[in-house]
């Protein structure tokens, strides 16, 4: 998925084609639904979400491909569902950041399952001053990226890890064994 | 949305071909072709920019020097920026700085030559029409230096949260017998310098200098950044600047444009400055509106008529334009229809009528294109007049023109542009390339149709120009606007017609005012035919002394509609007159004055009253206070907001992990390997 990420920051000549823009969705380009996630405004912007993605993606992975697919398919919906509503005011929308933060919500859940170590609601705390510090500021605390941030869509990523942890919780425990 | 994309992306590889494409002229010091003139050299070149306030102060020091035998004239030459007004110009003689002083252009130029005759020090500040300013400078005595240096006023503008600063060094190359006149050389060997101090009470984001990435971007704080970049001989020595001789540290052909960005979310405002010196004066007032962003998208589908410009200057650009193009169709919506017109001496359609953009009417009409060499002259009326017949009145028409250069052909004076598009309902957007364009032309013709011109320079960002009209095509615009202030008596409000306002542009209105107190300012204006309008109150104060630049400012924007009214109704002396009134008033440089330094002394011989040098003491005072004091607010509506709304940017979001993030995970990661390593 790394390699995809990469792949389309710098082989793609054309990257307006495939940002996340609402009213191109609503004229039917809805690829850039998902495309929109996978598309990066610079090499820094690429560079940290790859490593999150490298080092959030293998924690999942670790467990199950198919818990991995589907929380970013949760990140990617949540995302995405915030971006179409007008509170959003975006013409283009690009990056993996708000999807990385429903990652790093589950893989919190499932540290905390596992180890009840008082380090994950710590992680989990500052994660989130992270994030009610960008969403003050309007502000990213330590990247500068080519693009403004959005970090709104952090807040809908987390909701979209919220629904995996919801959905787990309420099937059986066999699903949960397994994972 | 798919339509805009098409142009966008037309105007996006053209830029990218006009980069691609070497600059063959620059700014530099001129010496005749041919001639046996031996040529100067450009010892040093330092430019110091401040930007506070609303407006940008532009300094250049200059040194020139003479390596031969013999005293020689210095002429040197650079385009005009955009909506500059010159209004210091000092040369230094026996070692101390002398300020010129405003006449008649006529007048000046013969005191220039009486000077030279007579073997004193002179100098001469010239505006060769819309293109360029010309310095002369004598004598650069034979084996020394001379120093010169230019400052110039400007307003800044902020579109869509971006601000956009640009030192224009790139010749357009479009003035043929100009440059087959005279050799360039642009060549700056021991010294170069570009320091620009930012200040404003909007907090800002980032900056960004597309083309300099050397440059060293310092932030003082959320208010206050300062950016700088330096080429000296020691440097050029140890080989950094590659593909240049070691001594030439620097060549003045490429334009340097900054960028900042505000932070998102800033609401939208109206912002003030005045300088008044006594109670009884009148006074003078530059008002900044930065509308909210309350335009509401555009979805119905439109016709689209393509005018593109394939002259000679067009070599090397053309064939990059055509691939744009091609890209555009391709993604056209079934519902929009096009048309392609091209021009140099004659247009021509390639086109057959409006065309649906089938995959093969496509492929086809690139073909076609492809096929094409640009060459000849400009006749840029007959292109445009082709490109509005047959527009289909019961659609929405868009018109996009680009060109880089100036109409040379069939009929160019502006009051015939002016006519054909008064007589059409058309709109027209202008993309103007480069620094030799004819920009006061395309900018009325656009002003005109409700349209709205944009400046591309080669060392533009092309995704932010992308993005800065992709935001205005998309949107419904403000037109017909009507600007009005009561409560306090004002006059000389210019611009006297603001035309239209499209998404992310600013409004700026220049006036003088007497007396002071509450104010009411009511901006009315046509939204997709209903009507819409907006008001506040503040105050006007009683006095205000840190910004006599603004002064200049509004005489610098009155002669520009005074010269377009000449421009459209043609020779009007009462006009030309005004015109010249304004700018010895406010000491100007235009088309028909010129700035002349000399000996101190020969001022007095010659009855040539220091009303300039007064003006720029008071000027330089005034800098020194507003550099003591602190950032200034200059907001004035913050008791009664004029907009709702916060005021437009790009819109565009992102957002990274961090440092932050990765020291949170690292523990994460690590937990997760002991409990797997304990599991098993």
């Amino acid at each position: 998925m790394v390699i995809i990420l990469v792949g389309l920051h710098w082989l793609v000549d054309d990257k307006s084609q495939l940002y996340f823009s609402a009213a191109s969705i609503l004229q039917g380009e809805y690829w850039r639904i998902i495309s929109g996630h996978f598309m990066h405004a610079d090499g820094q912007h690429l560079f940290w979400n790859s490593l999150g993605l490298i080092v959030l993606g293998g924690l999942l992975e670790h467990r199950s491909r198919t818990l991995l697919l589907a929380t970013i398919a949760a990140g990617i919906a949540s995302v995405s569902a915030l971006l179409l509503t007008p509170y959003a005011q975006l013409d283009f929308y690009c990056g993996l950041s708000g999807v990385l933060n429903s990652l790093l919500l589950v893989a919190l859940w499932f540290e905390w399952r596992s180890t009840r170590s008082l380090l994950i609601p710590l992680i989990a705390c500052g994660s989130i001053a992270k994030v009610i510090v960008e969403v003050s500021q309007g502000t990213s605390i330590m990247t500068h990226i080519s693009w403004p941030p959005f970090a709104w869509s952090h807040v809908a990523g987390l909701f979209g890890g919220l629904f995996i942890i919801f959905a787990l919780a309420v099937t059986d425990d066999r699903t949960m064994r397994q994972i | 949305m798919k339509t805009i994309y098409s142009i966008i992306l037309s105007l996006a590889v053209l830029c990218i071909g006009t980069t691609w494409s070497t600059a063959n002229y620059a700014a530099g010091l001129m010496t005749p072709t041919g001639s046996n003139l031996p040529s100067l050299e450009i010892r040093q070149h330092h430019v110091d920019v401040v930007i506070e306030d609303g407006y940008a102060i532009t300094t250049v020091e200059q040194v020139f020097a003479n390596p031969h035998g013999t005293d020689l004239e210095a002429i040197y030459s650079f385009p005009i920026p955009k909506k500059a007004a010159v209004g210091e110009f000092t040369y230094w003689i026996d070692g101390l700085p002398v300020t010129g002083e405003v006449l008649e252009k006529q007048q000046a130029q013969e005191i220039y030559e009486q000077e030279k005759q007579a073997g004193r020090e002179t100098a001469l500040t010239e505006q060769d029409s819309y293109k360029t300013f010309d310095i002369s400078v004598y004598p650069v005595r034979a084996g020394q230096d001379v120093r010169i240096s230019l400052t110039y006023i400007q307003p800044v503008h902020i579109d869509s949260s971006i601000g956009r600063y640009v030192y224009p060094l790139e010749e357009g190359g479009v003035d043929e017998q100009k440059l087959s006149f005279w050799t360039y050389n642009e060549a700056v060997e021991e010294a170069f310098s570009f320091n620009l101090s930012f200040r404003s009470s909007w907090p800002i984001d980032e900056f960004r200098l597309p083309k300099h990435p050397q440059a060293a971007i310092q932030q003082q704080s959320d208010n206050e950044w300062n950016v700088s970049f330096i080429n000296e001989a020691a440097t050029a020595e140890e080989g950094s600047i590659t593909g240049q001789s070691p001594a030439v540290v620097h060549r003045l052909d490429e334009d340097i444009v900054v960028y900042w960005r505000q932070l998102q979310g800033l609401p939208g405002a109206v912002e003030m400055v005045t300088f008044k010196e006594n109670t009884g004066d009148r006074g003078t007032f530059m008002m900044t509106l930065t509308p909210g962003d309350d335009l509401a998208p555009i979805t119905r589908g439109r016709d689209w008529v393509f005018v593109l410009d394939f002259s000679g200057s067009m070599e090397g650009k053309f064939h990059s334009l055509v691939e744009g193009v091609n890209k555009g169709l391709s993604k056209l919506n079934p519902d929009d229809r096009f048309r392609i017109i091209l021009f140099n001496k004659q247009p021509r359609e390639v086109t057959h009528g409006f065309e649906h953009a089938t995959p093969e009417n496509v492929q086809h009409y690139i073909s076609t294109l492809q096929s094409n060499q640009p060459n000849s002259g400009t006749n840029l009326f007959a292109g445009l007049n082709l490109g509005i017949q047959s527009l289909d009145s019961d659609r929405s028409s868009a018109l996009i023109l680009v060109t880089d250069g100036v109409a040379n052909l069939g009929y160019t004076e502006k009051k015939d542009f002016l006519d054909l598009l008064e007589q059409t309902d058309v709109r027209l957007f202008t993309f103007v390339l480069g620094n030799s364009s004819n920009r006061p032309l395309l900018e009325s013709m656009a002003g005109v149709s409700n349209g709205f011109a944009i400046n591309v320079s080669n060392s533009d960002d092309i995704a932010g120009k992308i993005m800065e009209a992709t935001s205005k095509l998309t949107h419904e615009a403000l037109h017909d606007i009507d600007f009005k202030i009561s409560g306090v008596k004002v006059s000389d409000l210019t611009p006297i017609q603001p035309g239209s306002l499209y998404r992310g542009q600013q409004l700026t209105i220049f006036g003088h005012y007497w007396g002071s107190g509450v104010a009411t300012v009511q901006l009315e204006g046509m939204v997709s035919g209903k009507n819409k309008s907006y008001s506040t109150s503040f105050e006007f104060p009683d006095t205000g002394t840190l910004h006599p630049e603004i002064e200049r400012l509004w005489a610098f924007a009155k002669i520009e509609e005074l010269q377009s009214r000449l421009d459209y109704f043609g020779g009007d002396t009462d006009i030309e007159q005004a015109i010249t009134d304004i700018a010895v008033e406010n000491s100007l440089v235009t088309n028909y004055t010129s700035m002349i330094v000399l000996r101190e002394e020969r001022y007095q011989e010659l009855g040539i009253k220091r009303l300039n040098q007064s003006r720029v003491q008071k000027e330089h005072l005034a800098r020194q206070e507003r550099m003591v004091n602190g950032v200034r607010n200059n907001r004035v509506d913050t008791q009664q907001p004029m907009y709702a709304q916060p005021r437009a940017s790009h819109g565009n979001g992102g957002g990274a992990f961090d440092i932050w993030m990765l020291v949170l995970l690292l523990p994460l990661m690590l937990l997760h390997v002991r409990t797997r390593k304990l599991q098993s």
